[in-house]
């Protein structure tokens, strides 16, 4: 029965919607791997013929049996095509046991659908020409992507050493040659220092998708497999699968370095061998950094879902399966629609992910419990509106205070609640004398990072609270009368040696607002318990002591966000 | 010099007041769109109606009274209930339906007629019964749109219309099937 309705669905094939307030479908990946010849050729075998690529949990994992490409074709879309992996894809998609089924591709919607949708899915027969399954049975053949990896120049860390002082080398001889360039501007050659021990490769990742996506495609393919009006047996049909000229799409590609490599001085304790370097080299994360560089960028594979509820939490259906963590960030849009009928996309806010996320892995049937979040930003929520995920972008500021000018940067640790911070302060003060020398201006520069926890009390508003370490500086302004060097108590003294540095902790309490998603003012108070009264200060080759300086400082900072938040 | 620049400051600002722009959604109880999805189980129909309310939660209310308003008075195309179910129209019946819809309240004894864009306020209306959800509530982020400060949604209703049409039949607004022409 599911045959002859699907088939009858084939005829009005619909585009699948790009639309960005598209939620439904998570997209479907399968890995393939370019054999590699070159150096350690037998090691890299074996290392990857033992692992297991991963694939994010955001992405459903096609699971083909075959992953190793066979042949020597360069170009490699044709490589994929020689080795029939979208045939295989969609062999997979409608096989169940050993026969011709549908049954898989049902499951598989089910699976990749969002909640609300899999309960659409229950409650509509299957077949009639508008009904909801055509979509979904489309978004599952619409949604197949293959990444291939190809992995070159393996070397090892001696070799990559080399390659850095050779470029370095002949840049300092090609800058020794510029007449153009002052002496004092020319690279100088200095050896890299030769810390590590291990292997270096680079890693190409190119993402394909399977062209099915519009109704010339469906169509074509569904009169191919099933015959004109559905006739054929299920032998024409797996044939049909096994030839079919599938077309694929390049949506990306990109090259990492990775490092399978150790300290030298821990690796001599621990007697390495090869099989563990080559097995830290091609580590998942490694394997996957290429994907995941490539799946942050690109809409179609960012989670998207409609908020769910908002009282007494926000709440989203989505949970581990779209690998969310604590704290993910998520922006959240609504469709706004102007008098002539047009809609745009709005931003309403940003969100993160509350606590641990629900576990839905291997729900289908849109009983997911729902996963919390808390707002950081923006105008009241409401049910509906799409949450779709941002990665964390750095932040930076500047502000005035105590430092007399602040700069200041932040960064949201993924997977942590926390923010790491640096900022850079300088401040100047009058310092007398107790030897009576008159009032000497001095300039404090202050080096600070930390870690800074935000508590989102009220919408846009925030309490930071922060721990760090400080390193401050304190020096004479510049002075005409300032001497390079002069002498002091028997010894000799320097310009650039005076003044005096000290580190130690420091805590702050900032409390915030977000003016709009990108831009937010800040007051901190920051105590940094910094002394100079043990170490004096010398200025102008008079002995300072009992600088005293305020344990606390303040300023007011105003933060931009790159690109967003 | 000053009182120029005041005066140019002033009149900016209500050029900008007056940009404002204002969307005007008809407020009565036909302004809907219903689209047939497919045959439910058991007598049911399944249809997704986009219907208007000062909030999302309005609208999604109000979709499922218009869902009861279509099949009762003009019919969904493509479903099994293509046809109006009362050919003879609303007015035909007005007191009949202004209490099967629960349209007015009795405010310190004055009869009002409830806001259609806020139909919260109807309880126990008779065409509840009739008519639910047929998701967890859930309103697709494509079917939820903010037209000037009111909301359109989109929602899939499931509507009992065998167990509606004998309501009907045992009240004596419509004629049986089985009575014939």
């Amino acid at each position: 029965m599911l045959f002859n309705l699907f088939f009858s669905l084939s005829g009005h094939a619909q585009e699948t919607n790009t639309n960005k307030f598209q939620t439904s479908t998570r997209q479907s990946l399968t890995w393939v791997l370019r054999p590699y010849s070159g150096a350690f050729q037998d090691d890299v075998k074996n290392t990857l013929d033992a692992r297991k690529i991963g694939t994010p949990s955001k992405m459903d994992n096609n699971k083909i049996s075959k992953s190793d490409l066979s042949g020597s074709n360069y170009n490699l879309e044709l490589l994929i095509k020689e080795n029939k992996i979208p045939n295989l894809i969609f062999k997979k998609i409608f096989t169940k046991g050993n026969e011709f089924s549908l049954e898989n591709i049902s499951d598989k919607a089910k699976n990749n659908m969002s909640d609300s949708d899999a309960l659409t899915f229950s409650v509509t027969s299957i077949g009639t020409s508008d009904s909801a399954e055509r979509k979904f049975f489309n978004a599952v053949l619409g949604s197949n992507y293959i990444a291939a990896l190809e992995v070159n120049d393996v070397r090892t860390q001696e070799e990559q050493y080399d390659r850095i002082d050779n470029n370095n080398k002949n840049r300092a001889i090609n800058d020794a040659r510029d007449t153009s360039k002052k002496e004092s501007e020319k690279y100088k050659f200095t050896p890299v220092n030769r810390v590590n021990t291990g292997y270096l490769s680079d890693i190409t990742t190119s993402m394909y998708k399977i062209k099915m996506d519009s109704e010339e495609d469906l169509h074509n393919f569904e009169i191919t497999v099933f015959g004109e009006n559905g006739e054929n047996t299920d032998e024409q049909k797996f044939d049909a699968l096994t030839n079919y000229p599938f077309t694929l799409k390049k949506i990306s590609s990109n090259t990492n370095t990775i490092k399978g490599v150790e300290n030298k001085a821990v690796a001599n304790t621990k007697n390495y061998d090869a099989t563990h370097y080559f097995n830290k080299l091609f580590s998942n994360t490694n394997l996957l950094s290429g994907l995941t560089e490539i799946t942050q960028n690109i809409d179609v594979f960012k989670t998207k879902a409609a908020i769910y509820e908002t009282k007494p939490n926000i709440q989203v259906k989505i949970g581990t399966k779209e690998s969310l963590y604590t704290n993910k960030r998520f922006f959240v849009y609504e469709q706004v629609m102007d008098k002539k009928g047009g809609l745009k996309a709005k931003k309403r806010g940003v969100m993160r992910v509350k606590g641990k996320p629900a576990n839905n892995q291997g729900i289908a049937k849109g009983d997911t419990q729902p996963s919390s979040f808390y707002q950081i930003q923006g105008k009241k929520l409401d049910k509906g509106m799409l949450a779709e995920e941002n990665k964390n972008s750095f932040s930076f500021g500047f502000g005035y205070g105590s430092n007399n000018v602040n700069f200041g940067a932040d960064y949201y640790l993924p997977v942590t609640s926390l923010k790491l911070f640096a900022e850079y302060g300088v401040e100047a003060n009058d310092l007398e004398s107790n030897y009576g020398n008159p009032t000497q201006k001095l300039q404090s520069v202050a080096l600070s990072a930390g870690l800074v926890k935000e508590l989102h009390f009220a919408n846009n508003f925030y309490l930071g609270l922060s721990l760090g370490a400080i390193k401050e500086r304190t020096f004479a302004k510049e002075d005409d009368n300032f001497n390079e060097t002069f002498e002091l108590n028997g010894g000799m003294f320097d310009k650039e040696n005076m003044g005096s540095s000290k580190l130690t902790y420091r805590a702050g309490t900032t409390l915030g607002i977000y003016i709009s998603s990108g831009v937010r003012l800040s007051g901190t108070i920051i105590y940094a318990p910094i002394k100079y009264d043990e170490e004096s200060v010398f200025v102008n080759e008079i002995y300072y002591n009992q600088y005293e300086r305020s344990n606390t400082r303040y300023n007011i900072s105003l933060n931009f966000s790159i690109p967003n938040l | 010099m000053k009182t120029k620049l005041i005066t140019l400051a002033l009149f900016t600002l209500s050029i900008l007041g007056c940009k404002t722009t204002q969307i005007t959604v008809p407020v009565d109880f036909t302004n809907y769109e219903v689209k047939a999805l497919d045959q439910g189980t058991q007598g049911t129909v399944l249809m997704k109606v986009y219907s208007y309310g000062y909030t999302v939660d309005n609208a999604i209310e109000r979709a499922k009274m218009d869902a009861i308003h279509a099949i009762l008075f003009k019919g969904v195309p493509g479903s099994n209930v293509a046809r109006p179910m009362v050919k003879e129209g609303r007015e035909a019946y007005k007191a009949y339906f202004d209490e099967f819809f629960g349209l007015y309240t009795v405010k310190a004894g004055k009869k009002k007629m409830i806001d259609p864009l806020d139909i919260t306020q109807i309880f126990n209306a008779p065409y509840k019964q009739y008519v639910q959800i047929s998701n967890d509530g859930t309103v697709d982020p494509s079917d939820r749109f903010k037209v000037g400060n009111k909301y359109k949604a989109g929602v899939v209703i499931s509507v009992n219309h065998r167990e509606l049409r004998q309501k009907l039949e045992n009240d004596h607004i419509i004629k049986s099937l089985k009575s014939g022409f």
